[in-house]
């Protein structure tokens, strides 16, 4: 083999090379870059910090550029020095090439095995019990080794067609360009130099961000190593121009069959992606409520079975629904867009149906006809596949997922949706098979009901209505405890165990839920004497509460929130800062986001509340109320308080760099200050918790707008001069961010 | 004479490393204004001379990185002990020698810290409008020139010893880069700590000055360096004598 041996020359020269040494190094210290130069403003989980950011994020593309830049340096070296004219006679050119590509590419796997070995020590120490090689070396091997590749094809390929090396940097920046651009900023596909992954989660992984990762870098390796197959064709034969070279080279034509087939293959796999629907961007709000529901057309008994397959990712599920009296004309029925309808029977005859790619909201449509005469049949769907993420809402990577450690599946992912029939409450019984160590919600209700299958999975039956809204199962731990009357399932990711403990958390909930019911009312989400706690994955980035449930975001119980003082002088502080924000926040009283109003104020100022009567008067004014008041003083001596006219003299970037750093200051230390003035003048302790109270109890007048700073102080029957309103930041800007 | 200055500047300043250090020192300066500078130090203004001196002191670790590479160069390179051969045979002493290597590191310094302060002045003139800038000549000496001086010296010395000592340094130079105190060697820590304890002024900023420890360990630097020079004369002297 030719190519063989000058591969190994090839390989042995580049290892020596002192350019590639220098990309070698580079690429692998790029990675802690990410962590600085990003801005993240919300709290992130250990893995989107220590992993996703530096490997996915930094490492991944800064590599690209260097291996591409390595890629045309040396495709250009022998033609800069004039040894081609002598190389050319021994070697064939076009094989030349090729084994110095491949070469290259076989470096960047090194240097790929290499990066993660260095950095596996210190990533597995930072986040300790929260580490997973697996999860650690899968996220080099799928993002960014491919990456890599395709980008040393394309910068070969680029150059092989131009010969110059300007103009094949310029192609190379325009592709890549295309890549970082805002069209293809939510687009998976379209990103094949920074992939996109929105975060991960430590609690509950979930490898639907690596299945989309490693299919879309294929689909670019596919498309890049049909360009590379063909720019071999366009090395220059002696010395002569493109045309020509390509003439001389026709003999090689053999080339360009596997360089169609892989190109096209690429094409192929883009096209029939199975992983997000080809339903709208945004959510589209249907009013499908006045459509008439005859009253005969009644199910009486559903019978849902599940099967799901962690390993592929797929359901295989049945549906049997017992129906009185068949909808006259062409009924319709809901289910995910991956799904396939396998069978359909009526009383065991085969019905007719067709699916139509419409989606819209994670829907599509399926169209068939019952038999009208025939009543009190049964009504058999069968289905199975792969789920697809809604696109207006596929940035979030777990809407539906069934992942080995996490599943999470919303309605018509679970099970079809039948609109012109209605059944009677809790007619339906579902069982669902799941492997045996993830713990099942249905619609937010823990299941309790199994049979071990003896083979790693357990089905669970529950009982449910005809819609299931949602399916979570993943690795919870459930602490049960009553307070009072009140009966609390708090569920948090087995990984928090640890962290649960040693913080005393459940004492802290009970604790919590206690002082917050007394002083301000009950949390609208306990209901029927009854609330579930549940800690949700970082990727839905948010928490959320119905009627006897209220989630929270997963970060709560992350080392890095719990030790930001800010909140709360120790972990579990920390966590009652989080936990009060089930009363203020978006869960609870909505607060808007002004420059010194937020729903900080208000949770920092309960935490501190609590703490005094926990901890004593004597550490809440240490850590509370002397922390804030040196924060502000502190605030109050800098020079753009001081100067306000020179903030107003700075580029806009850096005036919200400043006044970002304001804010936070205001919202977590000036404002509790302020509040804590405002309880000395309305009379005290007592009567403050009074005022409280009645905004928790109004927080319906508040949904849409927030409640604001003035109607704070027209609930305490003050003005901004009684507290001393003064704001350190007169900006308002309004790159306002969350936090939890 | 005039040739061998001639011949070590341009084997100094004409290389890539050079030119690639020198624009990895200005991106560098522009970060650290740009994000910590514009903060001001010690609740000072960005343009006051403590945040000022803070920035030269924040910008100087990877200078003398910088230096010091450069002249790692000398006690590294084959070429150069063939160079070295050569410039023994005409008649230049060892003293001259290293003054002139003294000459041309001291060149790379001063065009390091023309882009980096050229950096500062156009950063406070475009965002601050401030044009004050007489003040800043005296701190920036008093800063700067025992720094150099030092580490030059040192680093000279140190490379004749053994070549990689001068690598050690380096890492010395990154490590030391935030003490505090009198014996900061490159300010940063000193001119950030110090105005947190000082009395504060009229216009809500302490009044700017140098303590007299801090200027008396400046110049016990500048002696050290001297004393080192001198022992890298009498050690280089005795070397070529072997040879
Ligand atoms: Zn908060």
């Amino acid at each position: 083999m030719k190519l063989f041996s000058f591969y190994r020359v090839e390989l042995r020269r580049l290892l020596l090379s002192r350019t590639v040494a220098a990309a070698a190094v580079l690429s692998m210290l790029s990675l802690p870059l990410g962590n600085i130069l990003y801005d993240f403003s919300s709290s992130r989980a250990m893995s989107a910090r220590y992993i996703l950011t530096p490997v996915v994020m930094t490492g991944t593309p800064i590599g690209a550029i260097l291996w591409a830049a390595v890629m045309i340096m040396e495709a250009d070296r022998l033609q800069r020095s004039g040894v081609h004219i002598l190389t050319d006679t021994v070697a064939p050119p076009a094989l030349l090439s090729a084994a110095r590509t491949l070469a290259l590419l076989t470096i960047s796997a090194i240097v790929t095995a290499l990066t993660s070995l260095v950095y596996l020590p210190s990533t597995a120490a930072k986040m300790s019990y929260l580490f997973s090689a697996g999860f650690y070396f899968a996220n080099f091997a799928v993002f960014m080794l491919p990456t890599w590749w395709i980008s040393i094809l394309f910068a070969d390929a680029f150059y092989q067609i131009t010969r110059r090396v300007e103009l094949s940097v310029v192609l190379f920046i325009a592709l890549a360009g295309v890549s970082v651009s805002g069209i293809s900023s939510f687009n998976y596909f379209m990103r094949w130099f920074n992939p996109y992954v929105i975060t991960y989660s430590d609690g509950f992984p979930s490898v639907w961000p690596l299945r989309i990762g490693l299919y879309t870098r294929l689909i670019w390796l596919c498309i890049a190593a049909g360009v590379w197959l063909v720019s071999i064709l366009c090395v220059r034969k002696y010395q002569k121009g493109l045309f020509f070279s390509f003439w001389k080279n026709r003999k090689k034509l053999a080339v360009l069959t596997p360089a169609v087939l892989s190109a096209a293959t690429g094409i192929f796999l883009w096209h029939f992606q199975p992983f997000i629907d080809h339903g709208p961007h945004d959510y589209k709000y249907i009013d499908n409520l006045l459509m008439e529901i005859d009253d005969a057309n009644r199910i009486s008994a559903i019978q849902y079975s599940l099967s799901l397959n962690p390993a592929l990712g797929t359901i295989s599920a049945k549906a049997a629904y017992d129906i009185q009296v068949p909808y006259r004309g062409e009924d319709v029925l809901q289910l995910n867009p991956g799904y396939q309808i396998t069978k359909m029977t009526y009383d065991g005859e085969n019905v007719p149906f067709r699916t139509v790619d419409n989606d819209i909201n994670g829907k599509r449509s399926t169209y068939f006809e019952l038999p009208k005469d025939l009543y009190n049949k049964t009504l058999v769907i069968e289905y199975s596949g792969f789920p697809t993420q809604g696109r207006c809402w596929a940035n979030s990577m777990v809407q539906d997922t069934i992942d080995h450690d996490y599943i999470s599946l919303s309605s018509t992912a679970i099970v079809p949706r039948l609109d012109n029939y209605y059944s009677a409450r809790g007619s339906a019984v579902i069982d669902i098979t799941i492997p045996d160590n993830l713990m099942p919600f249905l619609d937010y209700t823990l299941m309790t009901d199994f049979a071990d299958n003896g083979d790693g999975t357990k089905t669970w039956r529950a009982a449910c209505s005809e819609i299931v809204r949602d399916f979570t199962a993943g690795y919870y731990t459930i602490n049960t405890f009553q307070i009072g009357s009140l009966n609390v399932d708090f569920a948090y990711g087995t990984a928090y165990q640890g962290i649960v403990e040693e913080n005393d958390i459940e004492q802290t909930i009970i604790d919590i839920l206690t002082y917050g019911s007394e002083h301000y009312g009950e949390l609208w989400s306990a209901e029927q004497n009854h609330l579930l706690l549940r800690q949700e994955s970082s990727m839905f980035g948010g928490g959320y509460a119905l009627h006897g449930v209220s989630t929270w975001f997963e970060t709560v119980l992350s080392p890095d929130t719990l030790s930001d003082m800010d909140k709360g002088a120790s972990a579990t502080e920390v966590f009652i800062h989080e936990m009060l924000h089930q009363w203020w926040g978006g869960l609870g009283l909505e607060c808007a986001q002004e420059d010194l109003w937020s729903s900080e104020g208000l949770t920092v100022y309960s935490t501190y509340r609590l703490v005094k009567e926990k901890y004593g008067a004597l550490y809440a004014q240490q850590y509370y109320v002397d922390a804030w008041a040196e924060a502000v003083d502190n605030q109050n001596r800098s020079f753009y308080n001081r100067h306000p006219e020179y903030l107003e003299l700075l580029p806009k970037v850096y005036q919200s760099q400043i006044a970002s750093a304001n804010r936070s200051i205001n919202h977590y230390q000036r404002m509790p200050l302020m509040i804590l003035k405002a309880e000395e003048l309305v009379g005290g302790e007592d009567k403050m918790d009074e005022i409280l109270r009645r905004m928790y109890e109004h927080q319906d007048e508040f949904r849409e707008n927030g409640f604001g700073f003035a109607d704070f102080l027209q609930y305490c029957g003050l003005t901004e001069e009684d507290i001393d309103g003064k704001c350190a930041s007169p900006h308002n800007d309004s790159a306002g961010s969350a936090s939890f | 004479m005039k040739k061998i200055i001639y011949y070590e500047l341009r084997r100094m300043l004409l290389n890539k490393t050079f030119f690639g250090m020198l624009l990895v020192n200005g991106l560098f300066a522009w970060f650290t204004l740009s994000y910590d500078i514009i903060m001001g130090t010690a609740y000072t203004a960005p343009f006051s001379l403590w945040s000022y001196c803070v920035y030269l002191g924040r910008t100087l670790p990877l200078a003398m990185i910088t230096v010091l590479l450069l002249l790692a160069n000398y006690y590294y390179s084959r070429k150069q002990k063939q160079v070295e051969i050569l410039t023994s045979a005409t008649p230049v002493s060892s003293f001259c020698q290293i003054m002139i290597r003294t000459l041309a590191a001291g060149i790379c310094f001063l065009l390091i810290y023309l882009v980096v302060i050229v950096l500062a002045l156009l950063f406070y003139v475009s965002f601050f409008r401030f044009h004050d800038f007489a003040a800043f000549v005296l701190p920036s000496v008093v800063l700067l020139l025992p720094c150099f001086v030092l580490f030059t010296s040192l680093g000279q010395l140190l490379g004749s010893i053994h070549r990689s000592l001068v690598y050690v340094l380096m890492l010395l130079a990154f490590a030391l880069h935030s003490i505090t105190g009198a014996f900061d060697f490159f300010g940063a820590g000193y001119f950030s700590t110090v105005p947190l304890t000082l009395p504060i002024g009229t216009d809500g900023e302490p009044a700017f000055e140098i303590s007299a420890a801090f200027l008396i360990t400046r110049l016990l630097y500048v002696v050290l360096g001297i004393i080192c020079i001198y022992l890298a004369t009498l050690l280089s002297a005795r070397k070529s004598q072997k040879a």
